[in-house]
């Protein structure tokens, strides 16, 4: 079966793209690129399936750093079949999975089973351990077996280690083994009480607040043992870009939603459970898509977390923080910083780097491709894709949208 | 039946619930306390009791201790003819793990009118509001609001000092922790007073200069400016959350004494929501003084609570 994308913008700085022209693929692996300029480009054959892509752009698909699914103990949340649809709508061709679940991804037999599952999908799964067992932040888990069994690097499990005993030696033990690891800047202690950012909308609207200088102290304590260790770290969710002002020697991410998303939001959505996330969205998404364009925070992630109703049909404070994000976040992340080769480098280029996966698109390759269209607008609304009901912009006007994706000799359309 | 003189184009299109007094209007306020004041007089005859609620079910769910809250917002369900249900967190199957909304939709199945819910979570009564037909007065939701507290003490207030337009308020205490002081503060800017709060700066957080209040260093320089000084209570189980070193010290350098009350101008009020520590916020003489108008406050409790029952159920059908 051969498809020929017709018309769009190629874009892939790794292999030296950015023109408007015509990508060929044949049984899932590109056959050709041809640009519009250029010339060369063999007649269209019959019983070829072409597909307008002007105005859209031709890129590989998106790496999220971090997703939760719940296909091990938790699948009335999420499962990989409802998981693996909505991110491929979203624009995801690489899931990094965290280790959350029940039982948690703390020792190799785990990993393996979460693997296996997920082998049979299009788009391809990988798998963070946790830093401690049970992520208890107590006790270092079988970091390197699970490097064995396919982990593609740690994480702290968004909660942060409260020992810096503990997280400088896992840090220690890390290093050894090559694994990029995550880590939450917050400060155990001044996050324990809080629910929200603490500010002039946590006072107005009665909500205990969580203190800027949580994640700035969670920031400086980061990058300090890191530092001692000089393993690779990415630390995440930045909500603030003013906590790693003047900081160069820091990797950070920082989600979609926080671009566009402020405290303000808890409020016009008054109690809205599903802006109960933790740590929680600032107030200042402007300056975080400053720090996006200026590379100063080099990774945006979905932070997808997908709640059922009984877990959000109750009082703010109680419901389970987290919301969903993974059909949302590009179209999001695109309405905040409007430019399509930005957000590629931080929602594609520069996760797959960190992580060590590939991201091409050249003659020869495996196809890894979605279309965005740029001009397209679009309300995200019930029902979803994902078995959630936490998505926090239900009824927003969001700019971008993928329109179609190619994995390999899976091809699917959407919104024709 | 009793008259009650109003607009009764304004009582048809008045709100289901009494969430809060945040984003409420002068007019509405006013309409509150001038109804209040016309149920004041039902308590004062030898038969206080009006048929306004009659046949009108309300459910005093109390999901936090009360005292005078509750049996304040009873009597006022009582003294209009409502059938009263009551019940607390201790008694109910939230003990067993139920749920705030499955709950009221237990409650619900048993068509009740209006429901009075206490809750420790703030937006607990946003959340049945939401969901629910029937009133719901918030009776205090976490740290959030108390906005029958608040709407007693504007009462006592006027009462006394006449328009509330231009005059100052202070409040002293556990600002951060108060959903009284909260109210007070939207309630009383709304009707154009000023408000100013003094308090250890682990209770009396420099965020609330963002609501527009003046931020005081101490009590002392709040005494003889104001028309009104509100004491909050200081809850003694905060004292082990670092967020005072002790009692003692507390009660030196913010709780009002005879000293600090002979600062205070002659017409100032002296308030407090209750329940009070005596010799903590308040020295036990600083009571008997005659601007205390404690015990009115909770006299005007009932006719507060009357009116906002009577108004939310009145824009309903059936009456």
């Amino acid at each position: 079966m051969r498809h020929v994308l017709k018309g769009g913008r190629i874009y892939c700085p790794e292999d030296g793209w950015n023109t408007v022209g015509d990508v060929w693929i044949v049984d899932g692996v590109i056959e050709g690129i041809y640009t519009s300029d250029g010339d060369g480009a063999p007649s269209i054959p019959d019983s070829t399936t072409v597909v307008d892509c002007k105005g859209k752009w031709i890129v590989p698909g998106l790496v999220d750093v971090r997703t939760f699914c719940g296909e091990l103990g938790v699948q009335h949340r999420e499962t990989f079949d409802t998981l693996t649809a909505a991110a491929m709508a979203g624009g995801y061709t690489d899931l990094v999975l965290g280790p959350w679940g029940a039982p948690c991804v703390d020792n190799p037999a785990v990993v393996t089973d979460l693997l296996a599952r997920s082998a049979k999908y299009p788009i391809r799964y990988h798998a963070l351990g946790s830093l401690t067992t049970g992520l208890d932040g107590e006790e270092i888990a079988e970091l390197g077996l699970m490097q064995r069994a396919g982990i593609v690097g740690l994480c702290d499990g968004n909660r942060p280690i409260a020992s810096t005993v503990v997280l400088r030696r896992a840090l220690q033990y890390a290093e050894r083994l090559g694994l990029p690891v995550f880590l939450t800047p917050s400060d155990p202690d001044l996050r324990s009480e809080g629910v929200m950012h603490e500010g002039a909308v946590s006072t107005r609207i009665g909500l205990a607040g969580i203190p800027l200088a949580s994640e700035e102290i969670g920031v400086s304590r980061i990058r300090a043992v890191q530092r001692d260790t000089e393993v690779k770290c990415c630390t995440l969710p930045i909500g603030d870009a003013v906590t790693i002002s003047g900081m160069s020697d820091v990797v950070c991410a920082t989600t979609a939603r926080s671009l566009l998303l402020s405290d303000a939001s808890v409020e016009c959505d008054l109690y809205n459970p599903s802006l109960y996330i933790l740590p929680p969205i600032r107030s200042r998404p402007e300056g975080l898509a400053d720090a996006v364009k200026n590379n100063q925070i080099q990774i945006v992630f979905s932070d997808h977390k997908p709640l059922t109703r009984v877990e959000q049909d109750c009082e703010f404070a109680l419901s389970v923080s987290g919301a969903m994000g993974i059909e949302t976040a590009l179209s999001v992340a695109y309405t905040a910083v409007q430019d399509i080769s930005v957000l590629w480098e931080a929602m594609c280029f520069a996760p797959a780097r960190f992580l060590g996966l590939s991201k091409r698109l050249h003659v020869g390759s495996n196809v890894d491709i979605v279309l965005f269209d740029p001009s397209m607008e679009w309300s995200p609304s019930t029902p979803f894709r994902s078995k959630g009901i936490n998505e926090p912009l239900i009824g927003k006007t969001l700019l971008g949208r993928i329109c179609g994706v190619f994995i390999n000799d899976y091809v699917h359309f959407y919104y024709d | 039946m009793m008259q009650v003189k109003s607009n009764e184009t304004l009582v048809e299109n008045w709100p289901k619930d009494m969430l809060g007094l945040r984003g409420k209007t002068d007019v509405q306020l006013t309409r509150i306390l001038d109804t209040a004041v016309q149920f004041r007089t039902v308590s004062k005859r030898a038969v206080k009791k009006v048929p306004t609620l009659r046949g009108r079910t309300v459910i005093m769910a109390f999901f936090e201790n009360s005292t005078r809250t509750k049996l304040s917002f009873e009597v006022a369900a009582k003294r209009l003819s409502a059938d009263v249900i009551s019940f607390s967190a201790a008694t109910s199957s939230s003990k067993k793990g139920e749920t705030l909304l499955d709950t009221a939709k237990n409650l619900d199945a048993m068509s009740p009118d209006a429901m009075v819910l206490r809750h420790s979570q703030t937006g607990a009564p946003h959340l049945l509001a939401s969901h629910f037909d029937w009133s719901v007065i918030n009776a205090g939701d976490g740290i959030n609001e108390h906005p029958s507290q608040g709407l007693l003490d504007m009462l006592t207030m006027r009462d006394h000092l006449g328009d509330l337009r231009g005059k100052r308020v202070g409040i002293v205490g556990d600002i951060r922790h108060s959903r009284v002081a909260r109210s007070n503060i939207f309630g009383l800017q709304t009707m154009g007073a000023t408000v100013c709060i003094a308090g250890p700066g682990t209770m009396c957080p420099k965020e609330y200069a963002g609501l527009g209040v003046e931020i005081a260093h101490s009590i002392d320089e709040l005494l003889d400016s104001v028309d009104a000084l509100m004491m909050l209570r200081v809850q003694r189980e905060r004292l082990g959350r670092a967020m005072l070193p002790s009692v003692e010290e507390y009660a030196s350098l913010y709780g009002l004494n005879m000293d600090r009350l002979r600062k205070c101008q002659s017409h100032c009020l002296i308030m407090h929501p209750g329940p009070i520590n005596h010799g903590v916020e308040m020295m036990p003489d600083v009571l008997d003084d005659p601007r205390s108008v404690v015990m009115e406050q909770v006299t005007n409790g009932i006719a507060i609570r009357m009116a906002l029952l009577h108004l939310a159920l009145s824009g309903q059908s059936g009456v």
